[in-house]
C-alpha cells in the first residue's frame, strides 16, 4: 500500500470517529434498544420449543397461558425497543450527515484557489452528490440493519450454546468457513468500490460541466458529440460496479450452501443424542429453527455489506477533501455561525490568488 | 427505450425494465426456483425429524445429504439471481442516466434556462442511484418475499387450515400499515430529495463562483446560507426518520404475532389431537420462513419510497418538452439575412424582456446592437440561433422562419460568441475546434489569429495543447473571450452573433480584432450582429439600433445616432 492508498484509508475511520464522539450517549442508547430488541425477537423460538417439550409432549396444557404472556410481552418489548432503536440511529445519521456537508461546505471556502484550478468542479460536486448519498444510503437503510443482523445473529449463537452445547459446536464449524470467505470477498470488492467511486465522480464531473455549458454544445450543434462522450463514461462507471458487486453478491448464496450443510450435520448427530437419551426430539426442533434463524440475516448482511464498503469508500473520498491543504488567508478552521444571513466581511480578506489569474494574464 | 417514457414512477420503472425482459424473466424464474427449493427444505427437515422420533438412521441419512445437496443447487440458482439482477440494475441506471442527460440537451431553452446546474447535476447522477439499489437488491428481495409469502401460506393451509389463517391474520394489517406509511412518508421523502438538490446548488454556485466570493469577501454570508438550506435538509430527514421508526418496528413485530398465536393455539390443537409434534414442527419451520418473508416485504417497500421519490423526479425530468422544428428546411450555405418582425419575448415571470422589435440585416451585412444592462441585447442575440424562442413575432434567417429550420443545421449555421463565454476544460485547441472537431491545425491556428489569440497561445509553453481548467481556468477573461471567437469563426458561420466578445481587451486588440471581422479580402463574410460600446466596432457597422426596456428607441449609422441620440451619445461615453 502506497503513502498516499495509506493516507486515503485512515481518513475514512477518523472521520467517522470525529462526526460520532459527539453523539455518543445516541449512540449508547441505540446500541442498548438494538441489543434489547434482538434479545426479544429471540424469545418467541425458544418458547416455541418450551410449547413441544412441556406442552405437546406432556399433553398438558397449564404452561400455555403463561407461554402465551411472555411472547405477546416479549413482543410488545420488541416494539418499544425498536422504535428506540431506528429513531435514535436516524437521529445518529442524519445528524453526522448534516455535519459532514457543512463541513464540505466550509472547507470549499478554505482550500486555496490552486485546489480549484487543479479539481474539477465535477468532481467536487461529487463529494456532495454521490459520496453524501452513499453514507445515507448506509445510515437511512443499512448501519441499524447491520448492526441488528450482527446482534441477532451472536445472540442466536449464544441460545445454540446455551440450548445445547454439543449440538451448538457440530454446527459452529459454518461460521470459520463463511468469516473467510467473507474476508476474501471484501479483500477483492474494496478496491472495486473505490475505483467506481471515482468512475461516478468522473461521470458527474462531465456531466456537470456539460450542464453548466450546455448553451455552447447548442450554439455549435455538437450535441451528439457531447452526449458520446457522456456515453462512453457511464458504461465505463457501469464497467467499475459490476466487479465489485459481482463479488459481493456471491456471498448471499455462500450461506445458503452453509445453512444447509449445518442444517444436515445437526440432524445426523441430533438424532444419536436423541436415541442415547441425551436430548429431546423438542430440542432438535428448536435447535434447527435457532440455527436458521443465526444464518438467515446472513444474505442481506451481503447487501448491506456492498453498502459498507461504498460507504467506507465515499468517507475515503471525503476525509481525502476534508484532509486536503488550506489558505491560511481563508476563513479560520471553526468559524462562527453567523447570527443573521447579512453579508459579513469583518472576518475576512479577499483571496491574494485568483482563479482566473492564473498562467497567463492580459 | 426509444418509445416516450411514462410519467408516473412505476410506469417508468417497468418501462425501463422492458428492454430486459429476457433478464427480467431469468430473474424470476430463479428466485421462483430458488423459493420452490427453500420451502422443501422444512418438509425435508419435518422428515428427518419424524426418521429421528422414529429411529430410523439410515433413511435420516439419505434426508440428511438430501438436504445438504438442496442447500448447494439453491446456492447456484441465488447465485446466478444474485449476479443478473446486480448487473441488471446498473444497466437501468445507465440507460436512465444516458437518456436523461441527452434529454437535458434537447429540452426547450424556456424550461432550460430555469433549471439550476446543481439541481440537473442530481439528478442525473444521484438520483439515480436508490433507483439502481431498488431494482437490483430490493426487487429481488420483494419478489422473493412474495413467492415465499404465497407458497409457504400454501402449504401452511394444507397442513392445518385453522394454524395457516391465524399466522396470515397480521399479512393484511402489515399491508395496510405499508400504504398509510406511503402514503405519509411520500411527500416527506420528496421535499427532503428536492431541499437536498438545492443543497447541491449551493454548492455548485459556490464552487463556480469562489473568485467573485472571495473578491468581495462573502464568505460567511455564502456558508450562513449553506447552513440555513442544510438545517431544512436536516430537519426534513428527521421528520422523515420519526415516520419511518412509527411504521417500521410494526411491520417487524405484526408477523411475530401470527406466530405467538400459532403457538399458542398450535399447543392448544396438538394437545386435543389435532396436529402431531412433526406436524406442529413443520408448520412451525414455515412460520419461521413466513415471519422474514412479511418482514422483508415491509421493509422493501418502505425503502421504495425513496426510489420512488427519485423516479418521479426522473420522470418530471424526462416529461419536460422537447424543442423541435416545425419542418427540417435546410440553410443555404454562405451569409443570411437575418430579419425580426414584431418580436415580444417575456420572462417567465410574465415581463417583457423584448417588445416589438423590427431587425433586418441583409446576407453579409453587420447590425451592431446598443442598450443599458437589461436592455435585451443577450435576449435578442439568442432569438437568431433559438436559444431563446419569440411568444410573437417571427425571426427569419435566410427568408425562412428560424423554428421551420432544421435544428442541427440552424446550429450549424449560427455561430456565437460571448463576454463570458463559457470554455471547456481540455486543450486551447479542443476549445477552438468545438464546433468542428475535424478541422487542421492550420485552420485552428487561422482562426487563432483572425481572433487575436494566436499570439498569446504561441506564447504558453505548451501552445495550443495547454490544458485549461473548468470553465477555461488558467486563462484571464480577455483570453478566453478571444479562444470564444476563435471557436465562433473556425466554424465559418452563416451567421456570427458576437455579444460585447471584445470588452475585456485592450482597444489595440479590439481594434485589431473588428479589423478581422471585417476584412475585405476575406470570403463570404458572414451576417454580423454584434452587441458592443466602442467606437472601434459600432463605426463599422451598416446600421446601429438603440434597445431600451426591450424596444428599440433609434437606429441609424454610428454617425447619425451620434447627432440625433442623446440616449446614445450616454451610451458609447460621447457626452
Amino acid at each position: 500500500m502506497s503513502a498516499e492508498e495509506r493516507k486515503s484509508s485512515e481518513a475514512g475511520p477518523h472521520l467517522i470517529a470525529e462526526l460520532l464522539r459527539p453523539r455518543r450517549r445516541l449512540i449508547a442508547i441505540a446500541v442498548t434498544a438494538t441489543v434489547v430488541s434482538t434479545a426479544a425477537a429471540l424469545v418467541p423460538p425458544y418458547l416455541a420449543g418450551l410449547v413441544v417439550n412441556n406442552v405437546i409432549v406432556t399433553g398438558s396444557s397449564s404452561g400455555l397461558i403463561v407461554i402465551a404472556a411472555a411472547l405477546v410481552g416479549a413482543l410488545a418489548v420488541a416494539w418499544v425497543a425498536s422504535f428506540v432503536e431506528a429513531r435514535a440511529t436516524g437521529v445518529v445519521g442524519m445528524q453526522a450527515l448534516s455535519e459532514l456537508r457543512e463541513r464540505i461546505a466550509a472547507k470549499l471556502h478554505r482550500l486555496p484557489m490552486s485546489h480549484y484550478d487543479r479539481e474539477s468542479t465535477g468532481k467536487m460536486i461529487s463529494r456532495m452528490t454521490n459520496d453524501v448519498e452513499s453514507l445515507s444510503r448506509l445510515v437511512t437503510g443499512g448501519i441499524n440493519q447491520l448492526a441488528s443482523s450482527l446482534l441477532i445473529m451472536i445472540g442466536t449463537l449464544i441460545v445454540m450454546v446455551f440450548l445445547d452445547w454439543r449440538l451448538a459446536v457440530v454446527s459452529l464449524f459454518v461460521f470459520p468457513f463463511l468469516a473467510t470467505l467473507s474476508i476474501v470477498i471484501e479483500r477483492r470488492a474494496r478496491p472495486g468500490w473505490l475505483q467506481a467511486s471515482q468512475a461516478l465522480g468522473t461521470v458527474t464531473a462531465y456531466a456537470q460541466e456539460g450542464l453548466a455549458g450546455r448553451d455552447v454544445v447548442r450554439t455549435f450543434g455538437q450535441e451528439q458529440r457531447h452526449i458520446g462522450g457522456f456515453l462512453k463514461l457511464t458504461a465505463e462507471s457501469e464497467r467499475a460496479y459490476s466487479v465489485p458487486l459481482s463479488a459481493v453478491r456471491l456471498f448471499g448464496p455462500s450461506t445458503d450452501v452453509a445453512t444447509a450443510l449445518a442444517v444436515a450435520a445437526v440432524l445426523i448427530f441430533g438424532a444419536t443424542q436423541v436415541a442415547g437419551g441425551v436430548i429431546e426430539v423438542g430440542t432438535v426442533v428448536t435447535f434447527t429453527a435457532y440455527l436458521r434463524q443465526a444464518l438467515a440475516p446472513l444474505p442481506q448482511l451481503a447487501g448491506l455489506f456492498s453498502s459498507l464498503q461504498q460507504g467506507v469508500s465515499a468517507l475515503q473520498q471525503i476525509g481525502e477533501l476534508l484532509d486536503a491543504p488550506e489558505d491560511p488567508a481563508q476563513l479560520p478552521a471553526t468559524s462562527p455561525r453567523p447570527r443573521s444571513r447579512e453579508r459579513s466581511r469583518s472576518r475576512t480578506s479577499p483571496s491574494p490568488t485568483s482563479r482566473t489569474g492564473g498562467c497567463c494574464g492580459d | 427505450m426509444n418509445d416516450a417514457p411514462p410519467t408516473t414512477p412505476i410506469r417508468l420503472l417497468v418501462w425501463a425494465l422492458r428492454p430486459h425482459w429476457r433478464r427480467v424473466a431469468a430473474v424470476s424464474l430463479l428466485s421462483a426456483a430458488q423459493v420452490a427449493g427453500t420451502l422443501l427444505l422444512p418438509l425435508l427437515i419435518g422428515r428427518a425429524i419424524q426418521q429421528i422420533t422414529l429411529g430410523l438412521t439410515s433413511d435420516l441419512d439419505v434426508t440428511a445429504v438430501l438436504i445438504a445437496a438442496l442447500g448447494i443447487v439453491l446456492a447456484g440458482f441465488y447465485a446466478a439471481q444474485e449476479v443478473l439482477a446486480g448487473k441488471l440494475s446498473l444497466r437501468v441506471e445507465r440507460e436512465l442516466r444516458d437518456r436523461l442527460y441527452a434529454h437535458l440537451h434537447a429540452i426547450e431553452p424556456r424550461v432550460a434556462h430555469q433549471q439550476p446546474t446543481g439541481q440537473l447535476v442530481t439528478l442525473v447522477t444521484a438520483d439515480l442511484i436508490p433507483i439502481s439499489s431498488f431494482l437490483g437488491l430490493q426487487l429481488s428481495r420483494l419478489v422473493w418475499a412474495v413467492l415465499v409469502l404465497i407458497l409457504a401460506a400454501a402449504v401452511m393451509i394444507v397442513i392445518q387450515p385453522l394454524l395457516a389463517v391465524l399466522a396470515l391474520v397480521p399479512a393484511p394489517l402489515a399491508v395496510l400499515a405499508i400504504l398509510r406509511f406511503r402514503r405519509v412518508a411520500g411527500p416527506m421523502v420528496g421535499r427532503q430529495r428536492q431541499r437536498m438538490a438545492e443543497v447541491t446548488g449551493l454548492i455548485q454556485a459556490t464552487i463556480m463562483g469562489v473568485a467573485a466570493i472571495r473578491g468581495d469577501a462573502r464568505e460567511q454570508y455564502e456558508l450562513g446560507r449553506f447552513r440555513a438550506a442544510n438545517q431544512e435538509v436536516l430537519g426534513e430527514a428527521l421528520a422523515t426518520n420519526r415516520t419511518v421508526a412509527l411504521y417500521m418496528p410494526s411491520l417487524v413485530i405484526l408477523p411475530n404475532l401470527g406466530s405467538a398465536i400459532v403457538v399458542v393455539v398450535g399447543g392448544l390443537l396438538a394437545i386435543q389431537g389435532g396436529l402431531s409434534v412433526v406436524d406442529f414442527s413443520v408448520f412451525y419451520t414455515y412460520l419461521v420462513m413466513l415471519v422474514p418473508a412479511i418482514q422483508i416485504l415491509g421493509r422493501v417497500l418502505g425503502q421504495a419510497q425513496l426510489a420512488i421519490t427519485c423516479a418521479e423526479r426522473v420522470a418530471a425530468g424526462l416529461a419536460e418538452p422537447v424543442q423541435t422544428s416545425v419542418r427540417e428546411t435546410p440553410l443555404a450555405p454562405g451569409p443570411a439575412g437575418v430579419e425580426l418582425e414584431g418580436v415580444h419575448v417575456a420572462s417567465p415571470d410574465g415581463d417583457t424582456v423584448i417588445e416589438d422589435v423590427d431587425l433586418h440585416v441583409p446576407p453579409g451585412g453587420t447590425i451592431a446592437v446598443v442598450g443599458k444592462t437589461g436592455s435585451g441585447k443577450t435576449v435578442m442575440l439568442r432569438l437568431v440561433n433559438r436559444l431563446t424562442e419569440a411568444h410573437e413575432g417571427s425571426v427569419r434567417i435566410g427568408g425562412e422562419p428560424v423554428e421551420h429550420i432544421d435544428l442541427a443545421g440552424l446550429r450549424g449555421a449560427v455561430a456565437s460568441a460571448g463576454s463570458d463565454e463559457f470554455v471547456f476544460a481540455g486543450t486551447i485547441a479542443e476549445n477552438i475546434s468545438f464546433g468542428r472537431p475535424e478541422a487542421s491545425m492550420d485552420e485552428i491556428e487561422l482562426a487563432a489569429a483572425r481572433a487575436q489569440a494566436h499570439d498569446f497561445i504561441s506564447e504558453l509553453p505548451d501552445g495550443y495543447e495547454t490544458m485549461l481548467g473548468d470553465r477555461g481556468a488558467g486563462l484571464s477573461g480577455g483570453q478566453r473571450q478571444r479562444v470564444a471567437l476563435a471557436r465562433a469563426l473556425l466554424s465559418h458561420p452563416s451567421v456570427l452573433l458576437l455579444d460585447n466578445v471584445t470588452g475585456a481587451l485592450d482597444s489595440l486588440t479590439e481594434a485589431a480584432a473588428v479589423e478581422e471581422l471585417h476584412r475585405p479580402d476575406a470570403e463570404d463574410l458572414p451576417t454580423r450582429i454584434m452587441v458592443g460600446y466602442r467606437p472601434v466596432l459600432l463605426s463599422r457597422a451598416d446600421q446601429v439600433v438603440v434597445l431600451e426596456g426591450g424596444k428599440v428607441i433609434a437606429r441609424g449609422t454610428h454617425a447619425e445616432l451620434l447627432e440625433t441620440s442623446q440616449e446614445y451619445r450616454e451610451l458609447v461615453g460621447a457626452e
